[in-house]
């Protein structure tokens, strides 16, 4: 009879572990997120110059290329199928990385210039907070956003600048 | 005595016990000399945590040796029917019952840990916010649904069932998935600098080549698992679709006018919470670049209550929250960014309480034989 007392705390074990790590085919209904598509490193359709002082970096993630400005710098150029989410939702979250305040859809075209480009017209965001500044130029090229971001100390971005609108003079279809 | 009771009797003998620790004691030994040559990840899939560890022969997969998991059941089984028939179930030996169930509770604890539990990492720059992990020793496909303009539904398919089953057919999916081949890992390559044969037929594998490779074991190399993948729907099917993990970013196919977008990546596991870093700290020792402390302070945004809170996470010191443990484990080299190893533990509690246990049964047990030694003495002096 006792044995049985045993079996008992044993039998529930046993049921747990018969289902144990059996991988399952499982669903989920998840918030909207920027989708990126796959294309080779060099497959953007696009060609650019880059500054020679800028140091090339492996390109990781959604990254089409990367590169390090002085020793502070981060340069990066990301492309998105659409309209990667909308310019509000970006700049929002660029806002976010530098612990600024996110802002309402009509403070939008205070926060987002617009430069002349042979493409397209570029949108153009300067963002600056508490020593660190971003600055972000948005290609839309046929059905994709291609986002051209620099980011690091104030005083590195506002020397870069004339140097970021040089870059983004350069860039071409091929 | 029948039969039955005469094997479970058996089955609880002390003789039984000491060959499972031995049995283990050999299992620890073999997996760590594994370890020179492979990794920690390696040897717990093939020594620790199987049935058996099995050799390949001519061929075959022969099993040598019990795994860790069978000398864990029999000293499991072995400490069972020893508490239910070896121990007397009287007042005087209540210590020493406490003290098996506790390390009864013990084993069996450990036993679905390793059934329920997980660890994965997530990386954050300062001010990014994440409300999934990344379970880099773990693949899965998915398939997103982008028709819906306000959310995405996902389904995920393990790396381990592409492996197994040659068609992949579920309700949420309104095509059915044909495997046509699974690499365990993979060299990709593109077409044009090998001017051989692409590996798919259409999506962005019909500019790549694919060499299989021999799976790495060390935890320091990554294997690209890859699979080529052809889609049935309505009587139509796809050219055929190569998959990667070195291939980031998704591939889109439209069925009945409805866009899908496939990748195969890291598993991800989703919190209940969205986690933001707000500053990450890292302090040297003064003339060195020894880290002397490093900490993340994070946002946690609660989904159910929409509440958010502010916790600090750094060593000896992680984040608890809905099974969910988050350590701080490392840091990025080139910018403000953590790297938080997250486990998911239902069972944590379990070590605790068998520790408990098996403190009170100690106790107990040592109350038990003090008094009767006290009494025993006091008979003595008194005669």
């Amino acid at each position: 009879m006792r044995e049985w007392y045993g079996l008992i705390l044993f039998l529930p074990f046993l049921i747990v572990c018969s289902g144990c790590k059996k991988e399952r085919i499982t669903t989920a209904t998840l918030p909207k997120e920027r989708i990126a598509v796959a294309t080779l490193q060099h497959d953007s359709g696009l060609h650019w110059t880059i500054p020679s002082t800028w140091k090339k970096q492996d390109a990781t993630g959604f990254r089409i290329a990367s590169y390090q400005v002085a020793d502070t710098g981060d340069f990066s150029i990301v492309s998105f199928p659409g309209d990667a989410g909308g310019l509000l939702s970006n700049v929002n979250r660029w806002r976010g990385q530098l612990g600024l305040a996110s802002i309402s859809a009509s403070a939008l075209s205070s926060a987002v210039s617009t430069i002349d480009h042979p493409l397209a017209p570029l949108s153009y965001v300067f963002l600056n907070h508490q020593g660190k500044a971003m600055l972000v130029a948005i290609l839309v090229d046929h059905d994709r956003s291609v986002f051209f971001k620099l980011t690091g100390p104030t005083a590195l971005i506002q020397e870069q600048r004339p140097v970021f609108d040089t870059f983004l003079k350069s860039i071409a279809h091929d | 005595m029948t039969k039955l009771k005469a094997l479970l009797y058996a089955c609880s003998s002390m003789t039984i016990g000491i060959v499972a620790l031995l049995f283990l004691f050999i299992i620890v030994l073999i997996g760590t000399f594994a370890q020179i040559k492979h990794g920690i990840f390696y040897v717990q899939e093939t020594i620790f945590n199987p049935w058996f560890i099995t050799i390949p022969y001519r061929g075959m997969t022969l099993p040598v040796f019990p795994g860790g998991a069978l000398a864990g059941l029999v000293l499991l089984v072995n400490l069972i029917l020893s508490t239910a028939l070896r121990i007397k179930w009287h007042a005087k030996k209540s210590g020493l019952f406490l003290v098996h169930l506790g390390l009864v509770i013990l084993l069996l604890g450990g036993g679905l840990t390793s059934c329920v539990s997980r660890e994965s990492q997530l990386y954050l720059e300062e001010g990014d916010s994440s409300f999934y992990s990344e379970d880099f020793q773990a693949t899965e496909l998915v398939i997103i649904d982008g028709t819906h303009p306000n959310y995405d539904f996902l389904t995920a398919v393990p790396a381990s069932v592409i492996k197994k089953q040659p068609m992949i057919m579920h309700d949420s999916l309104p095509f059915d998935i044909e495997v046509l081949r699974f690499y365990d890992n993979a060299q990709l390559k593109e077409v044009a600098s090998e001017s051989r044969i692409p590996a798919a037929e259409t999506g962005i594998g019909a500019q790549l080549t694919i060499t299989p490779l021999e799976r790495f074991t060390k935890d320091d190399q990554k294997n690209n698992v890859s699979c080529l993948l052809r889609f049935h729907y309505n009587g139509t099917t796809t050219g055929t679709y190569l998959f990667s993990i070195d291939i980031t970013g998704t591939q889109r196919i439209d069925i009945d006018g409805r866009p899908f977008y496939i990748q195969l990546r890291p598993t991800r596991y989703y919190f209940p919470f969205k986690v933001t870093l707000k500053t990450f700290s890292h302090d040297v020792y003064p003339g060195s670049t020894i880290p002397k402390n490093y900490s993340s302070l994070l946002e946690i945004h609660d989904f159910e209550s929409d509440s958010t809170r502010d916790v600090l996470v750094y060593m000896n010191h992680p984040f608890r929250s809905d099974n969910y443990t988050f350590y701080q484990a490392s840091f990025g080299q080139d910018k403000p960014s953590s790297v938080l190893q997250v486990v998911y533990n239902p069972t944590w509690l379990v070590p605790y309480l068998s520790c408990i246990i098996i403190s009170i049964g100690l106790t107990l047990h040592f109350l038990i034989h003090l008094l009767a030694f006290l009494r025993r003495r006091k008979m003595r002096e008194d005669h």
